[in-house]
């Protein structure tokens, strides 16, 4: 078992580090989609009409 | 407790400049109305107990435009505890119309003339002591865009909200029109509040529709007020709201001569009316446009921005960060799959996307300063006329402006349009015009197919352009679009050097959220795009393949594929493409990232695109651009449909009229292209040939069911100068 772990480190590192990557890209997907920001290509701070994707 | 000081003023007056200098806020500024369709707050600068609220721009506190619903309902229901009304100097008698309601309120006045450098270099004079001698509230001077007298005038409109110093009120109305609201005012005093007891009674003497629901008022009592009014008027031989319009107006004359020296009638014209008279000809205004958009596409795509998404591509991510990599992994003993995900699929998907952030943000800072400068209002005010002679109001193309950076906000700015029929037309059309995500898609085409050519990028905006307008006259023509179109009364800006910090955070904010979702959404969808591309099932069982054409992917686009073989791409990449555009347009080239591998061919310092190439010819790429440019939008923009719809039936027309006609123009470009290139006539042919038939049917019937185009004659500009 050790031995295969020390074989294959650096693909078991990598893999955890996209593992890792994806993980909170799905977290933040999720939050931002909780907190209505579904996406858009304009960002929200600035837009006009942010409020009727964040209702007070 | 908190001090809350509103923001109120006719659209364009500089509220929300003044609002982000006051508050360090990031507020969109634009020069056109709609652009503050909310009521923003933020906190004053080193007075985090005084609350500023950017409201939206109004001419009057009538009920007739969402932003006057939303300002009026702020000030009346909430009372803020002063106001701060930005008047424009250079056009003083119209924004003064909005202050005489103001004072009415009983709020705190305080009345900020900005634009004041401009007023002075027109040669002009205000008396800032007779002008609130005259409206009995305190007057000052600034300038929003020079960031001059701002935090002055917000400092004394929280010391007037700490005086509780209400507005004295003018003297605006005369004779039996006085005698009537003070009857009025008499009648009501038990059932509204009496701090803005003037403001209801005028309300009840206009018969404001709004403000009659809103107070209940008893049968006996709407009977006495109709009679003070109707005396009023008979006397007078004019409508109650004429009468109180007229007055005003009267007042304000009274106002102006005393305070404001104009330079001798007859001057010269101004530099922006100079401009104008070119940019806005009637015949010269069209063709001006055309070029100024062909010169911001061809920048953006064939000069600079080519250079700049060159290097970005080849060598940033192809030489240095791809295969630096892949060096780095296969060193270090990564598996193949592992390298294979991160440099074909990761890096292969959003290198590809991120490649293209230098020419989008070429043309968002284009765009940008052609806001700024003033020249997008004309466009507005230029498109107005051709739209209305189509059935559609300029106010159409407001929304459409808003799209050119994402078709989200665009959606929702459709709520501005008053007319229900309009908006939902509006909502339908205003994303074919190509926002920011589907850049990547018109400088990828243009690049890897015709030699980076600003005429295809150019196109590809008209394109979008053209399928509104024809939108809104076949739409116009039918029962539930049929109708005249909302007047459009929008102010032209004088024309100015742009502010270089509001160009900059508008091009930034675009572009930095174009990154952000390369960095989740296309990076999730490659990883996913990659092991869908990479195994298949072989013998029985799933593994990797060599070859992707005998992927999952493959086999799953090979199923829908059959679709848009009539539209020339038939391919299943290009399936898959279309498909993947749907969660974010800048998705369809992260996918061919992936499909051709860019990372590999970057790799081999070869033409990046060339293999795309293979795939396509110059005709289906187009074809391919046509459809992605104008079929289904985004989810986000689709969400956004259904919100502005609020109906699952309208949803589904919008998105499916959206991809009926994405779908009949690439057929007919592709079909009618083949057969100029010497296909023959096909059977896709003859499909061309009825769809373009019934296309231009549909646009040149008669129309039965409204008043004939182009007979609306409400079309207004007012000029600032």
């Amino acid at each position: 078992m050790l031995a295969y772990l020390a074989e294959n480190l650096p693909t078991i590192i990598g893999a955890g580090i996209v593992v890792a990557v994806l993980a909170l890209i799905g977290v933040k997907l999720v939050r931002d989609h909780r907190r209505h920001r579904g996406g858009c290509a304009c960002g929200c701070d600035g837009c006009p009409n942010a409020g009727a994707c964040h209702p007070k | 407790m908190d001090i809350r000081i509103a923001l109120a003023g006719n659209p364009n007056c500089g509220k929300t400049t003044l609002f982000n200098d006051l508050t360090g806020s990031a507020q969109y500024v634009g020069n056109w109305p709609g652009v503050t369709v909310e009521r923003k707050e933020g906190r004053l600068k080193g007075r985090r107990d005084v609350v500023i609220e950017d409201l939206p721009g109004i001419y009057s506190l009538s009920p007739y435009t969402l932003e006057e619903v939303v300002a009026r309902g702020y000030l009346v229901k909430e009372r803020p505890d002063a106001i701060l009304n930005i008047v424009d100097g250079t056009n003083i008698e119209r924004n003064l119309y909005l202050t005489t309601q103001l004072m009415e309120l009983g709020i705190p006045v305080v009345v900020a003339v900005n634009m004041m450098d401009l007023v002075q270099k027109n040669g002009d004079a205000i008396s800032l002591d007779k002008l609130g001698q005259m409206l009995g509230c305190e007057v000052v001077t600034m300038s929003a865009l020079k960031g001059q007298g701002s935090v002055e005038a917000a400092l004394r409109a929280v010391k007037a909200a700490q005086e509780k110093k209400e507005a004295a009120l003018p003297n605006v109305f005369t004779g039996s029109v006085e005698r009537a609201i003070a009857h009025i005012e008499e009648s009501i005093a038990e059932v509204v509040d009496k701090r803005s007891l003037r403001w209801h009674a005028v309300k009840l003497f206009e018969r404001d529709r709004k403000e009659r629901e809103a107070l209940d008022l008893s049968p006996a009592l709407k009977e006495r007020l109709e009679a003070h009014i109707a005396k009023c008027e008979e006397e007078l031989d004019d409508d109650a709201e004429s009468i109180i319009t007229n007055q005003r107006y009267a007042y304000i004359r009274r106002v102006v001569e005393r305070a404001v020296r104009k330079r001798a009638a007859g001057h010269a014209l101004t530099a922006s009316d100079r401009i104008d008279r070119v940019v806005t000809n009637r015949l010269l205004a069209l063709p001006i446009f055309a070029a100024v958009m062909a010169f911001v596409y061809w920048v953006s795509i064939s000069t600079v921005g080519d250079w700049v998404t060159g290097w970005t591509n080849d060598v940033l991510f192809g030489e240095m960060i791809c295969g630096n990599l892949r060096a780095f992994m296969e060193g270090a003993g990564c598996a193949p799959w592992l390298t294979g995900l991160v440099a074909d699929g990761i890096v292969g998907g959003v290198g590809s996307v991120i490649g293209f952030v230098p020419q989008m943000l070429i043309l968002f800072l284009m765009l940008s300063i052609l806001e700024d400068v003033g020249y997008m209002a004309r466009v507005a005010f230029i498109m107005d006329r051709i739209f209305r002679k189509f059935g559609l109001s300029g106010k159409s193309f407001i929304p459409m402006l808003i799209s050119s950076g994402c078709g989200v906000p665009g959606v929702m700015a459709s709520r501005t349009i008053e007319n229900d029929r309009d908006r939902k037309m509006t909502v339908m059309t205003t994303c074919f015009i190509p926002c920011g995500a589907k850049m990547p898609i018109i400088g990828l085409f243009a690049g890897a197919l015709f030699g980076g050519s600003g005429l295809v990028a150019t196109s590809a905006y008209f394109i979008g352009v053209a399928a509104v307008i024809l939108s809104g006259i076949l739409l116009k023509k039918t029962k539930l679009f049929a109708g005249d179109p909302a007047p459009f009364v929008m102010e032209l800006p004088a024309y100015h050097v742009p502010a270089a910090a509001n160009v900059l955070r508008s091009t930034w904010e675009r572009g930095w959220s174009f990154i952000k979702r390369a960095g989740t959404v296309i990076l999730a969808s490659a990883v996913i795009l990659w092991f869908l591309q990479s195994f298949g099932v072989v013998d029985g069982a799933l593994q990797m393949v060599e070859d992707n054409n005998t992927s999952l992917l493959a086999a799953i686009g090979n199923v829908v594929a059959p679709l848009f073989a009539p539209l020339g791409f038939g391919s299943w990449k290009a399936a898959v493409a279309t498909f993947t555009g749907l969660i974010a347009k800048e998705n369809v080239v992260g996918t061919f990232g992936v499909l051709y591998g860019f990372a590999e061919v970057a790799e081999d310092g070869a033409e990046i695109w060339s293999l795309l190439a293979q795939d396509f010819t110059q005709l289906t790429a187009y074809s391919f651009m046509i459809f992605n440019l104008l079929c289904a939008p985004c989810f986000a923009a689709m969400g956004a449909i259904k919100r502005e719809m609020n109906s699952a039936k309208w949803t589904f027309t919008a998105i499916g009229y959206m991809c009926g006609f994405a779908y009949a123009a690439s057929l007919i470009v592709y079909q009618l292209g083949m057969l100029l290139h010497g296909g023959g006539f096909t059977v896709g042919t003859a499909a061309a040939v009825l769809a373009l038939a019934a296309l231009v049917y549909l646009v040149v019937r008669k129309n039965r069911h409204g008043r004939a185009a182009g007979a609306a004659t409400s079309v207004r500009a007012a000029s600032l100068e």
